[in-house]
């Protein structure tokens, strides 16, 4: 009961710590959505065991992989967005071994997946019971045993995602992990639509890795499962004795993680002994002054270091590379290779946003040191930007190379591209510097919860990106109507030069805002 | 007449209707080592963080080294170091990182700030952390990094906020030991803290604030003879029973907590 109400509590606390009610009412809106997520998945569990699990049985297969794999991996990912209790924590009171590994099932039994899971259980058990009125009774006994295991199971996980979480590098490699898995759904949708070319894997090369998938597939739980309901009772024997070795071996697992925690393991960093000291001199680069070579090289380091925005950057030219130059089906718009760079320039530009929006996030404490300095804070922020634009230089230098090596575009169009994507970026950075002051936000990497930007610096690069858009727009349509082919060059060098004085204005806006909202920003971004 | 390092004038602080820091005029000269006093909630952060540039005071001036800050704050700032609150480190640099870049950010060539860095990391006692994140430091470690920020260039004054607060043995002792160096090599040093025993023995001069108002200032032996205690022995005042006097507040225990 107390745990019960533990979980009650955290949950009533996540919502007193929204300080704004439009984010506590849009929580509430998530909360009904997934409410009724639960009962239309429910009702579509129900349908398909009805309508299908007659004529079938794999279905039963299919569906109980849905209930293991959202069951296992949902708990862990809403972890990385919201901890709640942590069990090492629990140990220290005065209780049984028995009693806390009891409590630790428990606490799983309660989670909003295991709910979930049982509610799509009960679901199929009732098509079951009325399209295959003899199976129910095996199903209602498979499936208390699959809760059981799922339970068990899913604690495993937990108790394995707490131990990466341990270490400040373990939290981050995670929440990238996460990130990634995130990623998945959209590049098996890329897959599905024709657009990654997926042939080659149906080869006889790749056969022997097919065979082994097989093999695993037929053992692994759901597919035992299915097959410990829908076959004789000479035929149940084998799965369930497999199933019953799962679960032990799983519970011998989790008694054995367990009690190393109730017996007082402590997960704690590492240290290693160096050897010699040695201390590199700083980056220098050229034209720049000390000051500004130790930001830039401070920027880029941060950069190095943060795995998320390095997915958030890396990730849309991978998928660019594959649609634009492995596709299967031909996308219309690349018939054109210079629509190609241009397009790779466009996403590119547009991705600035991610690195610059909110510039002072991932320094958090460190914002003070910026105020310590004898350094105004304009030239500050012009450090950061110009980090920012060499990194965002550098990412569209490798990727433009690559494409006028693939393909054949005029020198003019690359020319024109290479300027307009300088002006977005110009504006882009130039436009985070203020969205930086207006809308700090403190970045916590190793958490997946944590967004790189405020929601307001997302809803504010609309009014950044709309205009570039549009005028980017003109100048296409001019040119493709009156076969005007010299004025995205033009455009493109006039755009660069304007984009200039643009950045100017906006950085001495931004530091004007700064120097009048210091104590507000530092206490955005400080603990 | 000795240096007058830091001179504050009519400072006052307020955050909206609650006035933090009133008419606070304080005088430090060079080479001492002068300990700011109160207890919580007194106004000793927000007073170090107007010196130091972290906030804006609502009216008065400062001048450090003989310098307006409002008016030159760049100049100021090279010539102070500051271990603030927050100790404002860049946690996702290694140790050996962040010195060589502080140490470049007031200026420092390249082959200066790198052996400066070697040379603090050593006396630190980081040399073997050196290469891990600061981010992975315990609070200790974090405390000396951010001290070896704040002398990284050299600076004239130094400014710490609670520099011992959270700091085991072996750490402040490290600590005192810079400070000590550092006062003896022509510095001046302004800290707060609430470690009475630590300040009765390093400062040289005092002063407390209490509810944003200087209540006292001078020399410790100053401050002896200006405070009398009733029944008192005789032997020379603790810093803790002048504090204790001129601040007030030490309650009589209630009968509260009756089953402990």
């Amino acid at each position: 009961m107390l745990f019960l109400e533990l979980r009650w509590q955290l949950f009533r606390n996540s919502l007193l710590r929204r300080n704004r009610r439009s984010e506590l009412g849009l929580q509430w809106l998530g909360y009904v959505f997934t409410g009724f997520f639960v009962v239309a998945t429910s009702i579509g569990f129900f349908a398909a065991t009805y309508n299908l699990v007659r004529e079938e049985t794999f279905i039963l297969a299919l569906l109980l992989w849905a209930v293991f794999i959202t069951w296992q991996f949902m708990p862990v990912l809403f972890s990385g967005y919201s901890p709640g209790l942590d069990f090492k924590e629990v140990a220290r009171y005065p209780l049984s071994f028995r009693l806390y590994f009891s409590l630790n099932a428990a606490y799983g039994l309660f989670d909003p997946s295991a709910i979930t899971g049982i509610v799509w259980l009960a679901s199929i058990w009732l098509g079951i019971l009325l399209q295959r009125p003899e199976w129910a009774f095996s199903a209602a006994l498979v499936f208390l045993f699959f809760i059981a295991f799922n339970v068990i199971g899913n604690r495993i996980l937990v108790g394995l995602f707490d131990r990466f979480q341990s270490t400040r590098q373990g939290r981050e490699r995670v929440a990238v992990f996460l990130l990634l898995m995130a990623l998945l759904p959209q590049m098996l949708q890329f897959v599905a639509n024709g657009w990654i070319d997926t042939r080659s894997l149906q080869s006889h090369k790749w056969q022997g890795v097919r065979e082994v998938m097989v093999t695993v597939l037929k053992v692994s739980p759901p597919n035992l499962l299915s097959q410990a309901i829908t076959k004789d009772w000479a035929g149940k024997i084998v799965p369930i004795a497999i199933l019953m070795g799962y679960f032990l071996a799983a519970l011998l697992i989790l008694t054995r993680n367990l009690r190393r925690v109730y017996q007082g393991e402590v997960y704690a960093e590492s240290f290693t002994v160096q050897r010699e000291l040695r201390i590199k001199p700083g980056w220098k680069f050229p034209f720049l002054d000390e000051s500004v070579s130790a930001i830039v090289e401070k920027e880029v380091r941060y950069m190095r270091q943060n795995s998320r925005l390095l997915v958030q950057l890396v990730y849309p030219v991978i998928v660019f590379g594959f649609v634009a130059v492995g596709s299967a089906k031909r996308v219309p718009i690349f018939s054109n290779s210079g629509n190609v760079l241009a397009s790779f320039a466009g996403l590119m530009a547009l991705s600035a946003s991610n690195l610059s929006y909110n510039t002072f996030g991932m320094d958090r404490d460190g914002f003070a040191r910026w105020l310590l300095s004898p350094m105004s804070l304009r030239q500050v922020m012009l450090a950061k930007s110009l980090a920012q634009g060499l990194i965002m230089s550098g990412l569209y230098l490798v990727g433009a190379v690559a494409i006028t090596t693939l393909k054949h575009i005029p020198l003019t169009a690359v020319i024109g591209t290479t300027a307009g994507f300088l002006c977005v970026l110009i504006v882009q950075i130039g436009a985070g510097n203020v969205i930086s002051v207006y809308w700090p936000k403190k970045v916590e990497p190793a958490q997946m919860s944590s967004r790189m930007t405020s929601q307001a610096a997302g809803l504010a690069s609309l009014i950044v990106n709309l205009p570039l858009v549009a005028l980017i727009g003109l100048v296409v349509l001019a040119t493709w109507m009156w076969h005007l082919t010299w004025l995205p060059l033009v455009a493109g060098l006039v755009g660069f030069a304007a984009s200039l004085k643009l950045f100017s204005v906006l950085l001495n806006w931004a530091e004007r805002y700064a120097l009048e909202h210091l104590e507000d920003i530092a206490g955005k971004l400080t603990s | 007449m000795a240096e007058i390092i830091l001179e504050t004038t009519s400072l006052r602080r307020t955050f909206g209707p609650l006035v933090a820091v009133d008419d606070l005029n304080l005088t430090v000269e060079k080479q001492q080592f002068y300990g700011f006093l109160g207890p919580n909630g007194a106004g000793k952060s927000t007073t170090i963080k107007m010196l130091t540039g972290l906030l804006r005071p609502t009216s008065g001036s400062i001048r450090i080294l003989g310098v307006d800050l409002e008016k030159n704050s760049v100049a100021v700032k090279s010539r102070i170091g500051v271990v603030p609150e927050g100790l404002a480190l860049f946690e996702r640099l290694t140790g050996a990182q962040l010195l060589n870049f502080v140490g470049r950010m007031y200026g420092l060539d390249r082959d200066t700030a790198a052996t400066r860095t070697a040379e603090l990391l050593e006396f630190m006692d980081l040399k073997d952390s050196a290469d891990k994140m600061v981010a992975d430091y315990s609070h200790g470690m974090k405390k000396k990094t951010a001290l070896a920020a704040a002398v990284i260039h050299g600076p004239a004054v130094l400014f710490l906020d609670e520099p011992f607060e959270g700091v085991d043995a072996i750490a402040a002792t490290t600590l005192k030991r810079l400070l000590q160096r550092f006062i003896s090599h022509g510095g001046t040093v302004f800290l707060t803290s609430h470690v009475l025993e630590v300040v009765e023995r390093l400062c040289t001069h005092i002063g407390i604030i209490r509810q944003g108002r200087l209540v006292a200032s001078g020399s410790l032996e100053e401050l002896r003879t200006g405070v009398k205690v009733a029944g008192h022995d005789g032997s020379p005042l603790t810093l803790e029973e002048i504090f204790l006097q001129i601040v007030g507040g030490q309650k009589q225990d209630a009968e509260v907590i009756s089953w402990l």
